[in-house]
């Protein structure tokens, strides 16, 4: 017990001096919990609208927009995690190409009790593992933003031809009934929710691959979606560059100007973005 | 019900406070009775009944078996309870996959038996069904050699109680869904009256802090990283990420059965049973053969005693010696899954256990290195096949796990750099290899101040560091 105390003694000190301690996520579910613990204990009172999403949107940025979307996960997590929440933004971008994805109900069950806020050291960005992590990325990663470029555009290049089976493979599966109507009746109910709260639901579609939307999974999905919301419409976002690293997620240019064209959907012009 | 939930550490709360209060075994049996049925009822509540079900039906067999006057009526009688345990679990567990590979060998659409392939499937099938057959064994054996009452039965000599008394040994809960599988004959004498100063507490803490940093800590953790070991995922996957997901798993697998097994020890061992060991550092075993002694000890065992002797065991011949090694391995395999490649994961470990037997490789001393380095290499080169084998156990589609395999041997030409998830394996793995280290080095033999440390360490990582609290991944057998 004394060693338990010691160390736990250690770690909030640590927590303390180092303020909002560096950390790197170890898996896509820390990260993605690590995205709602800044979603849900964050004054967020500035910010205009709030992106819903997978990993498609997740590597996008808007200063005025706050970013919950889950790589690996679903966007209907999500979109339970703002029915949980205090305070909504006035818009709801909702990213619709992988909506069906079901909802993980034990990360949002994680969150309904406030233990996280008692007990700082319990946040997933401040484990152990965490805090290492992110120790080993300060050493060595490197700050020069058109280096970390450059080695995207390098990684691109050699991962697409290996990844693009793995998406076209997923999309090839159909979904079953069960899953569509699942997902569709809580898109409905969610939706339905936060804009009895007041706020704004803008459904959107980000671009992918025509080999990949053409599979049965998307063309499924996207033929459900409308039948369902005949009178919602969703947003083709027209991005310029839209190559994508491996069939599904744009690149590091195509997510920039997402990050605008999304700002754009929530009303904010692009001068107030770029003054940023 | 699993054993990282709140509910569960309510159930046992709740059934401790009790046990110590009421006197007498019939009353402690009861209340445990009582916690095991709420226990399985909690996910299960229909399939409790085939449990229950099971359990009396096995009790009555060797309550007959022990009443019958003639050793023909008591082998009759032991036949009977054998097979139909046998069949309770070949027709929840292995209809689907016999009806579903009728289908592809004929190309036709079996539709009148849609039915069998939709059973569910009763979590813990497997270890109680074998429960059951090793108590109507123990009690024909028991009643072969001696005229007194079995031992086996020595708790319970009327029909009631022999079927209170067996029931609670098929449907004890710290056992019942994922082992380890416990032989009636070591069950049965321990079902005495218990006292709270028996409990052997320095058991109980050990077994339960490292059970659930195990579980919760190593195995949860790895499993956000080996969830990759997945198809479609493992198309285009570079041979030095398969390895290193696939040692992952193995330490994943390690850490999440171990783990149960400990708690499920720390948990009986808090009302006073003493479960076996299923662990042994198994990842330091020098030879296949060996790695069966030190992994799952309570499935060998169970293997060895009730299949592997009886059908000749090596006392028939190289030959039939091979068999048998081979059957008992390829059922073994097939025990845990209903799917092929639980069988040829079974024919794998029987292939490697002949191959070592036949060259000799089995005996620890022989090597092609001598001295230290040759045993440490032979660890490393076991390890290494027995991972390779996990690649069964994840991936139960023989497509993708001879996929997963090939870009493990392949696919080095274009490595993808993933020094992120290397360090979190490695740092996961870490804990698993201290601990087998531990018992050849003996750290903590020669200093003692560490094992408060340690307890301390593991208790703060179960708090901080731990995962979400998913199933085991042997709940599924």
């Amino acid at each position: 017990m004394g060693t338990f105390l010691i160390i736990s003694v250690l770690h909030l000190a640590y927590l303390s001096t180092a303020g909002k301690a560096r950390y790197k996520a170890e898996s896509q579910e820390v990260e993605n919990r690590v995205r709602i613990e800044d979603f849900l204990y964050e004054n967020h009172s500035a910010k205009i609208g709030v992106i819903v999403g997978t990993s498609l949107s997740a590597n996008v940025h808007h200063p005025d927009l706050v970013n919950l979307s889950f790589r690996g996960g679903s966007a209907l997590t999500a979109l339970e995690i703002l029915c949980i929440a205090e305070q909504l933004p006035e818009t709801i971008l909702i990213e619709a190409n992988l909506l069906y994805q079901p909802v993980d109900r034990e990360m949002v069950e994680k969150f309904e009790s406030d233990q996280r806020v008692t007990f700082p050291m319990l946040q997933d960005r401040y484990r152990p593992m965490s805090l290492l992590l992110g120790a080993i990325k300060g050493k060595s990663e490197n700050r020069d933003p058109s280096v970390n470029l450059q080695s995207s555009r390098k990684l691109n290049a050699t991962t697409k031809a290996k990844k693009l089976p793995v998406h076209l493979a997923s999309a090839a599966v159909r979904l079953s009934s069960e899953e569509l109507t699942t997902a569709l009746a809580l898109v409905q109910e969610n939706v339905e929710k936060l804009e009895g709260l007041g706020s704004r639901v803008i459904f959107y579609l980000t671009p992918i691959d025509a080999e990949v939307v053409g599979q049965p999974r998307h063309q499924q999905w996207r033929k459900s979606f409308v039948e369902a919301f005949p009178n919602r419409s969703v947003e083709h976002l027209a991005i310029s560059d839209e190559s994508t690293s491996d069939g599904i997620h744009l690149c590091l240019e195509g997510n920039l100007e997402m990050g605008e064209q999304l700002g754009l959907l929530a009303g904010i012009p692009i001068e107030k973005n770029r003054g940023k | 019900m699993l054993f990282t939930t709140i509910e569960f550490a309510m159930l046992v709360a709740i059934a401790f406070s009790i046990f110590y209060l009421v006197r007498g075994v019939f009353a402690q049996v009861g209340i445990l009775l009582i916690a095991s049925i709420v226990f399985y009822a909690f996910s299960s509540p229909w399939l409790t009944l085939l449990l229950l079900a099971s359990a009396i039906f096995t009790s009555w067999s060797s309550y007959e078996i022990n009443q019958a006057d003639t050793a023909k009526k008591r082998k009759i009688i032991a036949c009977v309870g054998v097979m139909l345990n046998i069949f309770v679990l070949v027709f929840f567990k292995y209809a689907g996959l016999l009806v579903r590979s009728l289908e592809n060998l004929t190309g036709a659409s079996l539709s009148g038996a849609e039915w069998l392939v939709m059973l569910p499937l009763p979590i813990g099938i497997s270890f109680y069904t074998f429960q059951g057959i090793s108590m109507l064994i123990d009690t024909f054996r028991d009643s072969r050699n001696s005229q007194e009452a079995s031992e086996v039965y020595r708790s319970g000599q009327s029909l009631g109680e022999s079927l209170y008394y067996g029931s609670f040994y098929v449907i004890f809960f710290p056992q019942l869904v994922a082992g380890p599988v416990v032989k009636a004959k070591d069950f049965f004498p321990q079902i005495k009256v218990k006292s709270i100063s028996q409990i052997n507490w320095r058991l109980v803490t050990h077994s339960l802090v490292v059970g659930f940093f195990l579980k919760l800590v190593i195995a949860n953790n790895l499993q956000n990283q080996t969830f990759w070991i997945k198809y479609p995922y493992i198309i285009g996957m570079s041979a030095d990420r398969a390895w290193t997901l696939l040692i992952g798993y193995s330490c994943q697998i390690f850490a999440d059965f171990a783990g149960y097994s400990l708690i499920a020890i720390g948990i009986a061992a808090l009302f006073g049973y003493r479960l076996p060991d299923n662990f042994n550092y198994p990842y330091l075993s020098a030879s296949i053969a060996e790695f069966w002694r030190r992994w799952h000890i309570s499935l060998s065992s169970w293997l060895k005693d009730y299949l592997y002797i009886p059908l000749g065991g090596n006392r028939k011949g190289s030959f039939r010696t091979y068999l048998h090694l081979l059957i008992v391995m390829v059922l073994g395999g097939l025990w845990h899954g209903a799917a092929w490649s639980y069988l040829i994961w079974g024919a794998y470990h029987g292939l490697l256990l002949g191959v070592e037997r036949a060259t000799g490789l089995a005996s620890a001393r022989k090597g092609m290195v001598p001295g230290m380095l040759g045993t440490w290499t032979r660890y490393v080169v076991i390890f290494l096949l027995v991972s390779l084998g996990w690649s069964f156990f994840k991936l139960p589609d023989i497509t993708h796990a001879g996929l997963f395999i090939s870009q493990a041997f392949t696919a080095w030409e274009s490595s993808v750099a993933q020094k992120k998830e290397v360090i979190v394996v490695a740092t996961y793995c870490l804990p698993v290899l201290l601990y087998h280290l531990n018992y050849k080095l003996k750290f903590t033999k020669t200093r003692p101040y560490l094992v408060p440390v340690a307890y301390g360490v593991m208790l703060y990582a179960i708090v901080v560091n731990g995962a979400s609290a998913d199933a085991f991944i042997y709940f599924q057998f």
